[in-house]
């Protein structure tokens, strides 16, 4: 039987946090919600998905809207979308094999799911196309209705039209970091004997 | 911008790895539900999970816990939920040397008494009991807490909150606070140990609820951290309704981050400034910054015998200076005629057995002192290029008695005559700055001018503050010094002629405006 979602996401962060080294496993995530503004007054507002799973490239989407931030909002705020191109939940003590795509950004730590973005701007008034890195952390809300955990997200973006925007906070809605389906594969074939 | 970011980097890493995710054990609140409290508690001690605190007012129990644990929980009966428990920290940036009483006068605490019957609660790292200069007949504190003796404190950072509250004047000794007559009531909740670490958001929800039942007017944190936290702000919502006016740190990222508890609606979130009113670089920019105080090289009380900066003065023709010791000068005494160095960008001319008198600018503070000593200068005062008096750092040591002045004072000076430039020890006191330092200058005032309305609810004294301050930056209300440099007798002029009329429920923070 596959674990409850609880604990396989407990156990997907118990395996990320007693490794060394900080390299990026496979895995998957996906979620949304609100978190604080940069420091303005309202809510910024994230989807997300991306997966790093069984070789196959890396893929997902971030789309990002943050109306107040204040650095930002007397031009329409930070608005763009963005398509993933790294990924990986981060992990301690793993044998780093030398690929520079599988180490973790520092602005990533251990059991945090880092994505790496490209964006394209949303906001008419502050077009262009830059980069980015969000850090994921899921604590377990979501399917399991008796507990009320958030997730926590932050966001930081290098270039382009937002640079230097940098945020984080408690997500209202959820984060969801999931194994790939040869993970689970290998699971069931060994429950089964 | 790389290094910017890079700074933004680590800032980010330490406060998504602070809910403990990469230690042994992670530190949780539990709520439960009405009535089960004792079973839950007894089923997770069983399970060998740390009980830190009780928090019966909302059916919680802030707890520390393995992953393993953690995941064993799901059988538990009785549970409403779990999250992150959330650090928070002390707000001070460290010694840089500045001097206090120039912000009692610039928030015009010296412009009016206190007419006494209000309290504040500090929640901090403990308080010196039996410092000389700091009250003790009305002062009492939470017995029982984990991180320590309220009435002990191992850090100084409370020592410090408190005198820039409720430093005694008129003793000859030290420095004043806000309300120095000694009859200001205090009630200290002690959360950070001697080391001064996290306090975690629990912890503070506790510390809120105690203040509260201690009959505490205003609370005073000069302390924060990332991520919003539900315990937390549902201890500092009931506090509100309860009419307790909150105070707390706005927060040293230098950063547009919001900082909690300062950015929770029910709470004034306070910007740090220096002696010209300037911005202080570290104090955050947030749309719930709501007002200013004094924040940079705050000097204060601290635990007897740890202050280690000591403290200056300049004196010529019988008028005395502020001045604040430069970091890595000689504590010591000098007499001699001044010489003007310009910005002494090289060996200063005509100093031999002289002080140099230097303005800031253009290199370092410890470069000016070395040609000020190159020259053959025996003292130096390095004066400001802009309004108001600041701090500074030799990066280095020096054989000299180095001070700084603020602009106003440094332009006084006669070239040619004789001054005095001193730093002298003083053991029980030291400069800190940060937004730390800024909030209890707006606690301490809150009360003071609350003592003169006690008909006044917590609101009024709040929209007081707000409305009598004095604008800063740009014009009207702005994300770094909210309304403006809190101002004493402004506020209490504000309430003698418009009387306490505001709402009684929670207000918008900063600006006040609606999201």
């Amino acid at each position: 039987m596959g674990l409850p979602y609880l604990k396989t996401s407990a156990a997907l962060l118990a395996i990320a946090i007693s490794a060394t080294g900080c390299v990026k496993m496979d895995g998957k995530v996906n979620g949304g919600g609100t978190m604080n503004s940069m420091g303005g007054a309202g809510k910024a507002v994230m989807t997300f998905n991306a997966e790093r799973c069984d070789e196959q490239p890396v893929k997902g989407q971030v789309n990002f809207q943050d109306k107040t931030a204040i650095d930002w909002e007397n031009d329409g705020g930070v608005s763009f979308r963005a398509n993933v191109v790294q990924a990986g939940l981060c992990g301690e003590d793993i044998e780093f094999s030398g690929d520079a795509a599988l180490a973790c950004d520092q602005r990533c730590g251990p059991g945090e799911f880092e994505v790496t973005f490209e964006y394209d701007s949303t906001n008419p008034q502050l077009p262009g196309e830059g980069t980015g890195v969000a850090c994921m952390v899921d604590w377990g809300e979501g399917v399991n209705a008796s507990y009320r955990i958030n997730g926590m997200a932050s966001i930081s973006v290098d270039t382009g039209p937002y640079s230097s925007y940098a945020n984080r906070g408690a997500l209202s809605g959820n984060v969801q970091t999931m194994e790939c389906p040869s993970a689970k594969n290998n699971k069931n074939d060994e429950e089964n004997g | 911008m790389k290094l910017q970011n890079t700074l933004l980097a680590a800032a980010i890493t330490a406060a998504m790895s602070a809910p403990a995710l990469a230690a042994d054990t992670m530190r949780m609140v539990l709520e439960y539900k009405p009535g089960q409290g004792d079973a839950v508690k007894t089923v997770l001690e069983g399970r060998g999970i740390t009980v830190h605190r009780e928090l019966e007012r909302f059916d919680s129990l802030a707890l520390e816990m393995t992953k393993e644990q953690f995941v064993a929980m799901k059988d538990v009966s009785g549970i409403v939920g779990v999250y992150a428990d959330t650090p928070r920290e002390m707000l001070e940036t460290g010694t840089m040397g500045e001097i206090s009483p120039f912000g009692i006068a610039q928030t015009q605490a010296d412009q009016l008494n206190y007419a006494g019957g209000t309290k504040v609660c500090i929640i901090d790292s403990g308080y010196d009991y039996g410092h000389p200069d700091l009250p003790a007949s009305a002062v009492t504190g939470e017995e029982g807490g984990l991180a320590g003796p309220w009435n002990q404190d191992g850090s100084g950072h409370g020592t410090h909150v408190a005198g820039t509250i409720a430093a005694l004047g008129g003793n000859g000794e030290g420095v004043v606070g806000v309300n120095d007559d000694g009859n200001i009531q205090l009630h200290i909740v002690r959360v950070f140990n001697d080391e001064g670490g996290f306090a975690y958001a629990s912890s503070l929800a506790g510390a809120i609820s105690d203040c509260a039942d201690a009959g505490a007017n205003v609370i005073s944190m000069s302390l924060g951290g990332a991520l919003e936290n539900p315990i937390e702000e549902r201890a500092i919502n009931q506090a509100a309704r309860d009419g307790v006016l909150m105070i707390a740190a706005a927060g040293n990222d230098g950063l547009a981050w919001h900082s909690y508890p300062a950015s929770y609606d029910a709470v004034m979130s306070v910007a740090a400034v220096d002696g010209g009113g300037n911005h202080a670089s570290f104090s955050q920019r947030t749309a719930q910054v709501e007002i200013a105080a004094p924040g940079v090289s705050t000097l204060s009380t601290v635990p007897r015998g740890t202050g280690e900066t000591g403290v200056g003065a300049v004196s010529q023709n019988g008028a005395s200076f502020e001045s604040i010791p430069m970091v890595g000068g000689t504590i010591g005494t000098v007499t001699a005629p001044l010489a003007n160095c310009g910005i002494a960008d090289s060996a200063c001319e005509d100093a031999t057995g002289k002080i140099c008198v230097i303005e800031r600018g253009g290199i370092s503070f410890g470069d000016k002192v070395a040609n000020c000593e190159a020259g053959g200068g025996i003292g130096a005062i390095v004066y400001n290029n802009a309004p108001g008096i600041f701090g500074g750092d030799l990066g280095t040591t020096s054989d000299l008695v180095a001070v700084s002045l603020s602009q106003e004072d440094g332009e006084a000076l006669e070239m040619g005559m004789e001054a005095t430039i001193a730093i002298e020890p003083m053991a029980d006191y030291d400069y800190k700055s940060g937004t730390s330092m800024a909030t209890p200058h707006v606690s301490g005032i809150a009360a003071k001018v609350w003592s003169h309305f006690p008909q006044c609810s917590a609101n009024d004294i709040r929209l007081a503050l707000r409305a009598s301050a004095a604008d800063l930056g740009e014009p009207g209300y702005d994300y770094s010094t909210g309304w403006g440099l809190v101002q004493t007798k402004a506020a209490f002029d504000y309430l003698a002629a418009n009387g306490c009329k505001s709402p009684n429920s929670i207000l918008r923070g900063g600006e006040g405006r609606a999201r």
